[in-house]
């Protein structure tokens, strides 16, 4: 079955697209996404948004049937867990950071999952302006923003990189003013994968090609004469105080780990509700959330997407509305 | 814009010869009867893709694409650029989009719709006798691009809002009808385009592509990095070609009328058929597979499944394979036929 693009009609002029990670919504069925979590946090004017979710768990499905990389991701734990200290939480807490870095192993699966959230935004592109013209507005004053979580902001901040620097893609910031309201991370692995993968850097194919490694993280941008055009007015990082895939171990942030690019709006969730104060605790409850996957509210998962939501309704209505 | 697709323009020749053969060789040697045994049913594996949802936003933007020409274009830009206003608040711009506007004021293609400029719709025939010695084809990409260009000095926000100042709304809403129509098309061309990248990637590697082992996954790893055709590439997708190095213990050939089993190592090539109908899955997947691949083999001269191939007096042959039908012929005293069916027993290694 070929994947197909959602195709929507906007209710109202702005739309959302949801782009999934791992742990909270690995199932990559529609059930998996936060919907609900995501509505209760809008309030009485989420039905106002086009929400759209993309999937891709199914290319992931080919890469572990077609392709073995235990030893690879292997090599990449073991960079981790030195990073982390020796221990048995450590092997934990890189067992459950390893599932957010083998995407940069396979070029194919990352070509793949680019070319559908390409796709998927071209249909947004294409809905936007139906809606638009329907009501005789001009489409370039509706608003889309996007809403990735973990693994998903890896492939968002790589795919937003492809279309705001590669003209084929007919998507560019300011050459096709493709631009988005907001673009909001949660717990985002990029820097972590940045450091990670840059220290296996021979292995990783087509390196000029991945953009968290290949230049300095920033903003995605097209750059035109002298002019930088971002791809967002708001880029915004939202991360956990005990969430070791957004940066943080108890508390602590990890410089190597932590995403940081100029220009981004921060937000650090201090995530002392779920009563972790220990690294046997972090790791049991990360070994918990890593086992038990899905769409459901799991509070003592620091990396828990439902929760992250839940717990940013100000932001969300401000940022995506 | 158009992706490169390699396997589609070469699968036809691949279909006949390959089928021909197979068909051939099984009558000859009485075959058919092990292929049978072998069991050739492809399992049905579907892929959790996206929920699908009709593009009826597609329909709206064709047949809107249909009712604007290449002169109402053109008319909108030279009028939308008389405006002062505008110019000046256009700046550096202002010469890009007059530029864009005088190519886009082709009197060869004024009849045109923006769907035919597209090649989505036929041309107008008046237009074809004239275009004929114009030039059509290698004019009206550039006639998109320079849509492109006039669309995007015309929406930069001190234009739109220069102009919202200085025209009547009937003429902003007619060039942002006019110029969104234009750009969507091509918006629609590249969202066909990675969707047809993605089918290539699920050809390649998803649930009807081969099954690789450890030693092909490290092989296909150098190739993907290091040999040029392997790897994939953003605009293009992935490569058709695919390394073969493979243990097999499933062939079957019949000695004094009995069923032996073979066992072989397989050294060659897998070519992937990206054109629509290929890719099929169940009794289709027979005539129209993802792959044929090719290449050399060798066989222990002692028959049996988990025979080391060089265990004893060693025997090379040749392999070809249409999808999961694999059929080999080795020398040796007397020529032996065999067969076997793509498959692995043990995830990643054989």
């Amino acid at each position: 079955m070929p994947f197909i693009p959602q195709s929507l009609n906007w209710p109202s002029d702005h739309a959302i697209l949801l782009v999934h990670g791992i742990g909270n919504a690995s199932l990559g069925a529609q059930g998996a996404f936060p919907l609900d979590t995501l509505r209760n946090s809008l309030g009485s004017q989420s039905h106002d948004a086009a929400i759209y979710t993309v999937n891709y768990d199914f290319i992931n499905d080919w890469a572990a049937t077609k392709i073995d990389f235990a030893a690879a991701i292997g090599v990449m734990k073991k960079t981790v867990c030195e990073r982390l200290g020796s221990d048995d939480v450590a092997d934990a807490l890189a067992d459950y950071i390893g599932d957010v870095l083998w995407p940069v192993l396979s070029a194919s699966i990352r070509f793949a999952v680019r070319d559908a959230l390409v796709a998927q935004l071209a249909q947004i592109g294409v809905d936007r302006t139906e809606a638009a013209l329907a009501r005789g507005h001009d489409p370039l004053d509706y608003k889309i923003s996007i809403v990735a979580h973990s693994l998903g902001c890896y492939h968002t901040y790589e795919a937003l990189w492809a279309i705001a620097t590669e003209p084929r893609y007919q998507l560019m910031p300011r050459s096709d003013r493709f631009t988005f309201k907001s673009v909001i991370l949660m717990a985002s692995p990029v820097q972590l994968i940045r450091t990670v993968a840059g220290a296996i850097k021979a292995i990783v194919p087509d390196v000029a090609t991945v953009a968290a490694l290949s230049h300095e993280l920033a903003i995605p941008a097209e750059t035109h004469g002298s002019k930088v055009t971002p791809s967002t007015s708001h880029f915004i990082s939202v991360c956990g105080t005990k969430d070791p895939v957004g940066g943080h171990l108890l508390g602590d942030r990890l410089p190597w780990a932590f995403m940081d690019l100029p220009g981004q709006e921060l937000v650090v969730d201090t995530q002392q509700i779920l009563n972790i104060s220990s690294r046997a605790e972090l790791g049991t409850a990360l070994r918990a959330a890593r086992t038990s996957a899905g769409p459901g509210v799991q509070v003592s998962d620091p990396h828990s997407w439902t929760s992250y939501i839940a717990h940013h309704g100000d932001l969300l209505r401000g940022a995506l509305l | 814009m158009t992706p490169v697709v390699t396997g589609a323009t070469r699968a036809p020749n691949a279909t006949r010869l390959t089928g021909w053969l197979t068909m051939r060789v099984a009558r000859a040697t009485g075959m058919v009867r092990i292929m049978m045994l072998a069991g050739f049913a492809v399992g049905a594996t579907s892929v959790n893709a996206q929920p699908a949802s009709l593009p009826a936003a597609h329909e709206r933007l064709l047949a809107r694409a249909d009712s604007i020409s290449v002169g109402d274009y053109c008319r909108l830009a030279q009028r939308v650029l008389s405006n002062r206003t505008v110019v000046t608040a256009l700046a550096d711009d202002s010469a890009t989009a007059k530029l864009s506007a005088a190519s886009i004021c082709d009197p060869l293609l004024s009849d045109f719709s923006l769907r035919a400029l597209r090649g989505e719709a036929p041309a107008p025939l008046a237009s074809i006798a004239r275009v004929r010695t114009g030039g059509y084809s290698a004019v009206r990409g550039t006639l998109f691009d320079a849509m492109d260009e006039f669309r995007a000095a015309v929406t930069s926000p001190e234009a739109r809002a220069a102009l919202r100042q200085s025209a009547d709304n009937a003429t902003v809403m007619e060039l942002v009808r006019v110029t969104e129509t234009a750009h969507s098309l091509l918006v629609l061309a590249a969202r066909d385009s990675a969707l047809s990248r993605l089918r290539r990637y699920e050809r390649k590697l998803g649930p009807t592509s081969a099954r690789l082992n450890a030693p092909e996954v490290v092989l296909n790893y150098a190739a993907q990095r290091w040999v040029p055709g392997f790897g994939p590439r953003p605009q293009s997708g992935p490569s058709p070609l695919e390394l073969v190095a493979s243990y097999v213990p499933t062939y079957a050939t019949i000695v004094d009328d009995r069923l032996q089993a073979v066992s072989a190592s397989e050294f060659g090539l897998r070519w992937y058929m990206f054109g629509e109908r290929f890719g099929a899955e169940g009794l289709k997947g027979l005539l129209f597979p993802s792959y044929w691949s090719a290449g050399a083999l060798v066989v222990s001269d002692r028959n049996g499944a988990l025979v080391w191939p060089w265990d004893g007096r060693t025997r090379t042959g040749a392999f070809v394979s249409w999808g999961a039908i694999k059929i080999a012929h080795v020398g040796g005293r007397q020529g032996e036929w065999i067969v076997s069916r793509q498959m692995q027993i043990i995830p990643f290694v054989f």
